[in-house]
């Protein structure tokens, strides 16, 4: 008999919280019952701050707020609402309990800050206080007040970890949600420009963000993205690494589908392509869906600098990334079945650098690329300073003495070291590291197969390739779709063309927000191309 | 978005088309054209040419009558069920049979040129699982597969050709066009067999997004590779000359080994050469075991669509393995070719569109 499946339960005797860890109680009118829910919830909570105040004893008028300490600007709390309900008490005034509810009352009354709401869910007034904002309850409401209090000590924004850049904003994501919101929005001052907040995680309550131009990105695609949402109770996400394997889809891949980054200036670029940028609380790393291999090798850089320079750079990036994951297996392919493809003095050179050479080739080179692996492991994992004298010491000393000791051969030395430079070429951390791993493939089917096993590993990866999606846009997009939109796609991929040509959005984009840029007025120029107009404008004026 | 909908595009048809045809005959043409023709083989396949095109009329006649049908819907469609299945059997029997003799020549070749201590068993087993891999993906990746392979083949071939055109002995031409009609007609007769994978166009088209292109895309498919033929037709007998072309197994494997490159990185090309080919006969592979699987899964109506597929794969294998040799696999493949491979390309379909026809089925545009 097939088990049916139990919702997730988080505590049994919890009679607070329902399965996904939200509180069920309502919030009553009774300002003594919220405080005894508050106070059983919050029970042992050290960081939470609770107060009662009365305003009118005589008409039994009394606030109950609640922070979390730490998490809160506690000027504002005190400057804004304390401070005026004490100074009105001290004035006796009178309060006019007739003409507002008791909650606007104190909104108009008490509050002077603009960013004050009422919330009638005391899952919400919880969240709240656990989220940096301050939550009051007042008597005789069955809503509760939640001022925006959030400030606590946070990672400014500095200049990105993994995306260096020669030209272009230094700017990088924070760990602070709304730091990353701000840094988009700097960037793309359009009302179509939507942040869609979520909370996700029963534990953790993380905010999330769905970040997209409202009027350019295909409906269907945030709907799909709140569907993978919602197809899971998790308790807690600590980054958007999370958020990334929750969503992709295909989990038996290697490849990376969907792109994170550090950089909100790609990050907006990307959603004026059409596509949907995820923004995970407490993580550096906001999430671009969907992902193309193509969009990996893309860097922010390349749209701030020329052309030519950045094609060539691009078409180098191509030519390296292939290196890193087939080198070792084309090198040990071609020595072991194949020699006879080298010109002979290198093919003599190679075997004159294996004399005394105990090992295989493949033994060889598998060895190396472990203890490189290793030392790459350990390099990041240590402290700075000695993770630097790690590598030296791994690269240099380590390798010398091996082929001192004719452990290796220095070909070795030479393929493995040029396979690590060129992973570190890969503009993208998480395709190189993909790249990283299907090196091994080649190198397994090389070694029993030569060239022939080489081809077999390519048409495995290729294959994997082809079938693989992101939120059902082909991987290799646009290479393998280049009817589609025109083959305009094809202008910013391993050629970056003039920004002046670059005047459609991918096909990511609504069809009917393809045009991205076009001539101001067609009266004073007819060519897109920069500097034409004034040639033809000059020429025009001067037969005048 | 894209949608998932086993459909592809009339360009991804094409290149399909054209790989599917760019298989090992093609290493072997130059001898077949000089054994009809002599030096003015070359002249061949535009001949060809000219039946290729009626293929391509006749097939699409029928196809395009019956748009988003492959040939499993329509025969049903057009015949008693008993009858269908009795066809659609012999046209998977024949694809089977075809695919396991190329892969048979593949293995000899690859056997040949890469890997002459390895058994040919091995070689053939782990294209045809690689190629499983593929086609249980579905057609969609298969097409895309196609777009990204087609890359890889033409780029360096047209560098090659660039090479050898430079440095070819054109006088090995030469007198032009001393030949018969007749050995023209029989060679091109026989030549016009190597676009006998026009015959999938019966299943493609059913999938194709604009099903009234599939005339249009045979046409371009087979010009294309008529005139890539051509060149390499002409190319094998001015570099290596007439009689080492009549000679050679494998003459296009005798023109890449002649190709010499001072101070390259690279001293005996014709093994890059090789890959070439070798993608492009995984990509006839993939459509000698995905369309009868398809036909196997549409006919039992299973869902799933790459149920058959593993199964096709030791069928195949065995086929692969029956001749002795590599002679005697290319001896029955070509009779085999010659006896059955029109019949999907004209006969059948002619027969089924005047059924067609008659009983008014199909849309008559």
């Amino acid at each position: 008999m097939r088990r049916e499946k139990k919702p997730l339960k988080i505590s049994k005797e919890d009679e607070f919280h329902d399965e996904e860890n939200k509180i069920s109680i309502e919030l009553s009118s009774d300002l003594d019952s919220n405080i005894k829910h508050i106070e059983m919830l919050f029970k042992d909570c050290g960081d939470i701050v609770k107060r009662e105040v009365t305003i009118d004893a005589e008409k039994n008028f009394r606030i109950y707020g609640v922070y979390t300490d730490g998490l809160i600007n506690r000027d504002i709390l005190e400057n804004y609402l304390l401070s005026r309900v004490f100074e009105f008490k001290n004035l006796s005034g009178e309060i006019d309990t007739d003409t507002y509810s008791p909650t606007k009352m104190v909104m108009q009354h008490f509050s002077a800050t603009f960013d004050v709401k009422e919330v009638d869910k005391m899952d919400d007034m919880v969240k709240a206080v656990l989220s940096g904002d301050s939550a009051v309850f007042v008597e005789g409401s069955t809503k509760g007040l939640v001022i925006a209090t959030r400030s606590w000590p946070a990672r400014g924004v500095s200049e990105p970890a993994t995306e260096n850049v020669v030209r272009g904003p230094r700017e990088g994501f924070t760990e602070t949600i709304r730091f990353n919101t701000v840094l988009v929005r700097r960037r793309i001052r359009d009302t179509k420009l939507k942040f869609k907040m979520i909370s996700y995680g029963t534990r953790s309550r993380t905010d999330i963000a769905l970040v997209y131009v409202e009027d350019i990105v295909k409906p269907e695609l945030v709907k799909e993205i709140e569907e993978r949402l919602d197809k899971y109770v998790i308790d807690a996400v600590f980054d958007s690494g999370y958020i990334e394997q929750l969503i992709e889809d295909s989990w038996k891949s290697p490849f990376p589908q969907t792109q994170a980054t550090e950089r909100p200036d790609k990050f907006a670029a990307s959603l004026l392509e059409g596509k949907v940028g995820i923004l995970v609380d407490t993580s550096p790393f906001g999430i671009i869906v969907p992902a193309t291999l193509n969009a990996f090798y893309q860097a922010s850089e390349d749209y701030y600098q020329r052309w030519q320079i950045m094609s060539f750079t691009r078409i180098l990036r191509y030519i390296v990334s292939f290196f890193s994951f087939t080198l070792p297996g084309l090198y040990i392919a071609i020595l072991n079945f194949q020699p006879a493809i080298l010109p002979t003095p290198f093919a003599i050179s190679i075997a004159a650098s294996r004399e005394g050479i105990t090992f295989s080739t493949v033994t060889e080179i598998i060895v190396m690329e472990v203890i490189f692996e290793l030392f790459r492991e350990a390099g990041i994992r240590a402290p700075g300073a000695i993770g630097h004298v790690i590598a030296l010491v791994g690269g240099l000393v380590i390798g010398q003495a091996a082929v001192d000791a004719n452990i290796i051969s220095p070909m070795i030395i030479i393929i493995i070291a040029f396979t690590a430079i060129c992973t570190f070429a890969v503009p993208d951390y998480s395709l190189a590291s993909a790249f990283r791993l299907v090196r091994y493939l080649f190198i397994a089917l090389s070694a029993a197969l030569g060239l022939y096993g080489f081809l077999i590993a390519m048409l495995i990866v290729l294959t994997h390739l082809s079938a693989l999606e992101s939120f059902k846009i082909p991987y290799l997009a646009p290479y393998n779709i280049s009817d589609q939109n025109g083959a305009r796609d094809l202008k910013d991929t391993i050629l970056r063309f003039p920004t002046f040509m670059q005047t459609t959005r991918p096909i990511f984009a609504r069809q009917i927000q393809r045009t991205r840029l076009r001539l101001k007025s067609k009266e004073n120029a007819t060519d897109l191309a920069p500097g034409s107009n004034s040639e033809k404008t000059n020429k025009v004026n001067s037969k005048k | 978005m894209f949608s998932h909908n086993g459909k592809i595009s009339t360009r991804q048809v094409t290149i399909l088309l054209i790989l599917q045809m760019f298989n090992t005959n093609i290493l072997l043409l130059p001898k077949l054209c000089t054994y009809y023709v002599g030096r003015n083989g070359y002249i061949l396949p535009i001949v060809a040419l000219v039946i290729g095109i009626l293929y391509v009329y006749c097939i699409t006649s029928l196809t395009m009558r019956f748009p988003n049908m492959t040939l499993v819907e329509l025969t049903k469609s057009i015949l008693p069920n008993w009858l269908a299945y009795i066809l659609l059997t012999l046209f998977a029997i024949k694809v089977l049979i075809g695919t396991g003799l190329e892969l048979r020549m593949f293995g000899e070749m690859i056997s040949q040129v890469m890997l002459p201590k390895t058994p040919i068993m091995v070689i053939m087993s782990i294209i045809l699982l690689t190629t499983s891999y593929l086609v249980k993906s579905g057609v969609e990746a298969t097409a895309r597969m196609g777009e990204v392979l087609v890359y890889f083949i033409f780029v360096p071939l047209i560098i090659v050709f660039i090479i050898i055109a430079l440095g070819a002995d054109y006088r090995e031409l030469l007198p032009l066009f001393q030949t018969n009609i007749e050995s023209v007609g029989v060679g091109a007769l026989n030549i016009s067999f190597l676009f006998i994978p026009l015959e999938f166009l019966l299943m493609m088209t059913g999938m194709m997004e604009k099903p009234d292109k599939a005339r249009k895309v045979g046409i371009v498919a087979i010009v294309i590779i008529a005139i890539l033929e051509s060149i390499i037709i002409l190319l094998t007998i001015a570099e290596i000359g007439l009689g080492e072309t009549q000679r050679q197994i494998w003459p296009v494997i005798a023109l890449m080994q002649s190709i010499g490159l001072t101070n390259s990185v690279v001293e005996n090309q014709e093994v890059l050469m090789m890959t070439g080919w070798v993608l492009s006969i995984f990509m006839y592979l993939s459509s000698g075991l995905y369309f009868p699987a398809l036909i196997g899964s549409r006919s039992c109506k299973f869902k799933r669509e790459n149920v058959f597929v593993l199964p096709l794969v030791p069928i195949i294998l065995f086929i692969a393995i029956w001749p002795q040799g590599l002679v005697q696999a290319y001896d029955w493949y070509l009779s085999f070719q010659y006896y059955f491979g029109i019949w999907f390309l004209i006969p059948i379909p002619l027969i089924l569109l005047l059924i067609a026809k008659f009983r008014r089925l199909g849309s008559e545009k």
